[in-house]
């Protein structure tokens, strides 16, 4: 008993401290990306290649003074900050990180919480994280704000569905919501379910961009008409958290639901030793973050009409047709 | 006379949108960008040689035996030395200005009746960087160098005096004297930062 | 362990609707509501009713929910600050349907032992139960909803088209 809350204390430990350092050095990550697909150098002052700009801007930003804009609602501006937060967090929950292994003669599970419906927390979280923004923009009484967080609660009420539907052909191919379940049956088949679901993937790539706010859906923040949206009237680290949360958290928790999902979880060639599933599964949640990195400083930003056409007139209809056609499939062939 | 509206059919058809060829075009042109070497300066760290036209900090050239005709012809009225600045204050700078007041040039007549420049200040908080003054120059004496940094922790400091003036031309003459006066210093160098021209 | 989790988060909840009603700030009063919904979630957690747990969080704390924040957060702020008063009359409205739901409740405890009823169910696959019993023994029920449900839909699309 006391063993298993101890067990389950450093399960939330580790992957708290690895998410957040991991959040922390994305932003590294992302400007020394941003920097050489604009043919620059990105950070290279700080520290060898600019390692240490994460630290420089966090002492930055935690020494900042940090104002509350005038006729703000105190408990909600400080409210949406963990409601922006904490469903980022609770992601990384259901996240299977590697098969499970027995030490001291007592089976740990390398994952916090395997619940059966572990794919509707996942989506449930994604979702519930656009209270952060919305009670953002309302509580800190500035139009650009409010017009940010507006548009983010349009985009996931879109895309939320189109996500839900996108992902039901996984389900149905895997038979089960829990996480664990979709890796183990990929294994088992020995294939990955990109292969089946090609169209799912696009789907649910997609509507990762789009609720964690990143190009060309970032809307929300739209540099060049909203300043930089939501979080304009926050101040010093509790400007960095939202950023922290949507850009860098987000990306990370739902680049490993769909490695779990599409892309086999853990499994891959045991070239690595005992920790073999644990960096096959980094491995390809860094692709699939790399990738956003790259689509992010690739692309133009949609307009805020054409994100909510796109989603209900092309992607929808696009997901259902894949749900009922792989229902057909499954039955024919199960 | 309406707007055009262009389809997009008229770019994509329906195979290459299903394929998303369009990003896929986006996407290789950043991932090639991302494998190249970047093209930034470091500046502090690394200086470009901006070109010898730049029009940077300006200059006096000196008298050092290049002098033009038109500075020979007259060469008897003035009172110089070897080595100082080749001004016959004609105030010629000053009336090409579009800011004429940023120049304070004042000249005396010598006893023996030759002409002696005194002062020749320019303010250049107020300079533009046009370079008229320098065309209108009828000796060739007031250049424009390629000095860039002009920053300084005291507004008095940038006005430049006749000395500074002729330091700035000793120095641009020393360095890039011997150098063609083209646009940019190689087409090696503007290769590698935008690209090779192609003529047809 | 169970109960104290049970408690904390009954509390929660009892909490959090006590004050969805009576904030003045409808912002405030859904944020309430929102609470709320997520410890009604975290009861049926509780209870190891999973699947309604999970539905109970995409469907209210999510997709309803953020229709009425989306609503709520465009009224001015002025609107907001007018309202001073009591909603009495809508309360004495409300009064006899309060009145008959505490009275069936009441008939309910005397009628059936609640301590009979089990508190956790331990089934682990709640979603194959769901389903089966959902595409079974509820089949009919389930489809004139899901028909009432298109209708609602096409309905909402006519109302919202633009005009030619």
């Amino acid at each position: 008993m006391i063993i298993d809350v101890i067990i389950a204390l450093g399960k939330i430990a580790v992957v708290l401290l690895v998410g957040l350092g991991l959040g922390a050095y994305l932003t590294w990550v992302e400007r020394k990306v941003a920097g050489h697909i604009q043919a620059r150098m990105g950070p290279s002052v700080v520290g060898p290649f600019g390692l240490f700009q994460p630290i420089a801007d966090g002492v930055k930003l935690l020494t900042k003074e940090s104002i509350i804009p005038r006729g703000a609602d105190v408990p909600v501006y400080y409210l949406a900050l963990i409601l922006a937060l904490v469903p980022s967090l609770l992601i990384f929950s259901v996240i299977p990180f590697g098969p499970s292994f027995t030490i001291f003669g007592k089976e740990i599970k390398p994952i916090i919480s395997d619940v059966n419906i572990g794919l509707l927390i996942v989506f449930a979280m994604g979702s519930i994280a656009v209270y952060g923004t919305i009670f953002a923009g309302w509580a800190s009484n500035s139009k650009y704000a409010f017009i940010g967080s507006l548009r983010k609660a349009a985009v996931i009420v879109s895309y939320e569905v189109v996500l839900g539907f996108a992902v039901l052909g996984v389900i149905l191919i895997a038979g089960s919501l829990s996480t664990v379940e979709i890796v183990n049956s990929q294994i088992e088949k020995g294939i990955w379910y990109i292969v089946y679901q090609p169209v799912a993937f696009i789907l649910y790539l997609f509507c990762m961009l789009a609720e964690s706010g990143r190009v060309p859906f970032d809307i929300q923040e739209a540099e060049a008409e909203l300043v930089t949206g939501y979080n304009v009237e926050y101040g010093g680290m509790r400007f960095g958290l939202f950023p922290l949360a949507e850009w860098y958290l987000n990306v990370v928790g739902l680049s490993a639901i769909a490695v779990v999902l599409f892309f086999g979880g853990w499994s891959g060639p045991n070239i690595f030793g005992p920790l073999s599933p644990y960096i096959w599964f980094l491995v390809k949640t860094f692709a699939l973050v790399f990738f956003t990195l790259w689509l992010h400083w690739t692309l133009p930003r949609f307009q805020a009409k054409d994100i909510t056409d796109i989603a209900w007139k092309i992607l929808l209809p696009i997901a259902l047709l894949n749900v009922v056609v792989t229902a057909f499939v499954v039955y024919l062939f199960s | 006379m309406g707007i055009k509206k262009i389809n997009r059919k008229a770019y994509l058809n329906l195979v290459e949108t299903v394929l998303f060829l369009d990003f896929i075009k986006g996407l290789s042109v950043t991932i090639r960008n991302m494998i190249k070497k970047p093209i930034t300066t470091q500046y502090p760290k690394e200086k470009l040689t901006p070109p010898k036209r730049f029009r940077g900090a300006h200059g006096h050239f000196v008298w050092d035996g290049t002098e033009p005709d038109s500075l020979k012809a007259i060469e008897k009225f003035m009172s110089y030395e070897k080595g100082k600045s080749r001004c016959v204050a004609c105030y010629m700078c000053q009336t090409a200005c579009p800011m004429p007041s940023l120049f304070r040039i004042e000249a005396v007549q010598l006893p023996d009746g030759r002409k002696k420049v005194v002062r020749f200040d320019m303010n250049l908080l107020n300079c533009l960087f046009c370079g008229l003054c320098v065309d209108a120059c009828p000796v060739g004496c007031l250049t424009m160098t390629d000095i860039f940094e002009l920053a300084n922790y005291s507004r008095r400091d940038e006005v430049l005096n006749m000395e500074r003036l002729e330091i700035h031309g000793k120095d641009f003459t020393a360095r890039r004297g011997e150098e063609p006066d083209r646009i940019w210093p190689d087409d090696k160098e503007r290769e590698r930062l935008w690209g090779k021209i192609e003529w047809s | 362990m169970e109960l104290i989790v049970f408690i904390f988060l009954s509390v929660w909840l009892v909490l959090s609707v006590v004050g969805a009603i009576i904030v003045k700030n409808p912002v405030h009063s859904i944020l309430f509501f929102l609470s709320s919904v997520l410890a009604t979630a975290g009861v049926f957690f509780s209870l190891g009713a999973e699947l309604i747990a999970g539905l109970q969080l995409i469907i209210y704390a999510v997709a309803i929910v953020v229709f009425y924040v989306l609503v709520i957060t465009t009224i001015p702020w002025e609107k907001i600050k007018k309202f001073e008063g009591i909603y009495l009359g809508e309360f004495l409205v409300g009064l006899p349907f309060i009145i008959i739901s505490v009275i069936f409740i009441a008939l309910l405890i005397n009628k059936y032992d609640i301590s009979s009823i089990p508190v956790k169910v331990e089934i682990t696959d709640n979603v194959t139960r769901v389903g089966k019993t959902l595409f079974t023994y509820y089949l009919f029920p389930f489809e004139v909803a899901s028909v009432i449900l298109l209708i609602a839909m096409i309905g909402a699309i006519l109302l919202g088209r633009k005009e030619e």
